[in-house]
């Protein structure tokens, strides 16, 4: 049988990380991927932040479309905020190209020295004597691999989170249903546009994330439980809406892309006997925004690193895996928990409503540029959105 | 019960993830609906964002 001291099971962005610093860590890692070309199909509006690139190591590139001058918010009656003109420091970050970014990041893990096995399909785990065994169909043949750590990333339906027992269910309330039409020839900005309101999007936004030339991904989430129908009619409505219409009149779409987006917030643990999970699998996602590379990578470090200082013992246990759990929490878990009461609070606001706080909001100036800052913001123009707002606000 | 239109599907797996008992397994090309593991809670069907999940009725099942 084989043997290695980390298995990662899926090549995305959390996945490569995780197994890009295990390896740097010193471990034998493997990197499982089962389809046949890393970073394909993309499930993604693709924006970044500049802090997760800096979290990455890696800057401008073949790998980002368009560095994002502005984010505009557009109120269900069409009123709009430029975030550029309303917060101290803007810095958005990027819209990606993901094809070539989820490849990238597979080439930092090899580097690093991880193997990188694709169409290696993980097909169940067992553990014996204080290791786990992956089994794993390689080009549909079995084999299986013993290892010390299983660090799953295969995303938003996670089996390693099943197999090891991980309470990883998501409730009509946990996840946005997503579509999105990669289109070209049409009028977009420097900007990314956040339409937010029932009339666009039930539960969630639609949005417009510019690639550059005429090229945007333009998607919209809605949350299963208040939306009336499939995401891809409220998306095609969007397109024919009276005030846009004319911006996409002359476009095509070159890709259709779908997924679900977990935004439960985080699992309470990630961790089990042998076994860490990383982005999606661990819900490490914005629950506002539906954004999760940064999350994710910086939670996939942390595993990865992780991963390296326990080799050196002989213990695997969920306990000695404990502090995996307590430094992506404190990086990114306590605060995506105070956003999910800030989702719950966003699911009741009336479309009527969401148009106020936007006029108010424009006068604001000197905002945090981060998801919280910006809900304290909008808060503070209207007592009623702040007494809601008060146990994320603390 | 559930139909999946597999023209329409787009295997993105969004289903999947939110089935309770694990009925959806999909894969880069199957998509396998064990109908005696659902326990007919059609949050599926909300879900997919393509609207390829349709309900059905239990006694068109026997058809397949």
């Amino acid at each position: 049988m084989e043997e290695a001291d980390v298995v990662v099971v899926g090549a995305g962005p959390a996945g490569s990380t995780a197994a890009r610093f295990a390896a740097e860590s010193g471990c034998n890692t493997v990197l499982l991927e089962k389809r046949a070309e890393i970073g394909e199909p993309v499930q993604c509006a693709e924006g970044v932040s500049s802090k997760a690139l800096e979290e990455l190591g890696i800057g401008e590139g073949r790998w980002t479309a368009k560095r994002v001058e502005n984010v505009k918010l557009i109120s269900p009656s069409g009123i709009t905020v430029d975030l550029k003109q309303n917060v101290r420091a803007f810095d958005f970050g990027y819209v990606l190209e993901r094809k070539i970014f989820d490849k990238h990041l597979g080439r930092l893990a090899a580097d690093a020295g991880a193997e990188l096995k694709l169409c290696c399909k993980a097909t169940g785990l067992s553990r014996n004597d204080g290791r786990a065994i992956v089994s794993y169909e390689e080009f549909g043949d079995p084999r299986e691999v013993r290892t010390k750590i299983v660090i799953g990333a295969d995303g938003v339906m996670s089996k390693v989170g099943r197999w090891a027992g991980i309470d990883t269910h998501l409730g009509p309330n946990d996840i946005e249903s997503g579509i999105e039409y990669e289109m070209v020839d049409i009028d977009v900005r420097d900007e990314i546009e956040m339409f937010v309101g029932a009339c666009y999007a039930p539960g969630g936004y639609a949005w417009i994330f510019p690639k550059g030339d005429g090229r945007a991904n333009v998607g919209l989430g809605v949350i299963p439980r208040v939306a009336r129908r499939p995401a891809i009619e409220y998306l095609d409505e969007f397109l024919q809406h009276p005030k846009l219409a004319h911006r996409f009149k002359d476009g095509a779409t070159i890709e259709v892309k779908a997924g679900g987006i977990p935004v439960s917030g985080p699992l309470k643990s990630a961790v089990a006997d042998n076994v860490m999970l990383v982005g999606d699998a661990a819900r490490q996602v914005n629950p506002i925004t539906g954004g999760g590379i940064g999350s994710s990578v910086t939670c996939a470090k942390i595993a990865g690193r992780v991963a390296g200082e326990v080799m050196a013992g002989n213990d695997f246990s969920r306990k000695s895996l404990a502090i995996y759990d307590d430094r992506w929490i404190e990086a990114i878990g306590n605060y995506h928990w105070k956003l999910v009461k800030a989702k719950d609070v966003y699911l009741e606001l009336k479309d009527e409503e969401l148009d106020h706080i936007a006029k108010a909001f424009r006068t604001i100036s000197d905002v945090e540029f981060n998801t919280l800052g910006i809900l304290r913001a909008m808060s503070s123009t209207s007592p009623k959105l702040l007494w809601k707002l008060r146990k994320v606000l603390v | 019960m559930i139909q999946i239109n597999l023209d329409k599907c787009l295997r993105c797996g969004a289903c999947a993830a939110v089935c309770e008992k694990n009925a959806i397994d999909i894969s880069e090309f199957n998509v396998i609906y064990d109908a005696s593991r659902c326990n007919r809670c059609y949050i599926c069907v909300k879900t997919c964002p393509l609207g390829a999940i349709a309900k059905r009725r239990e006694a068109e099942v026997g058809g397949g």
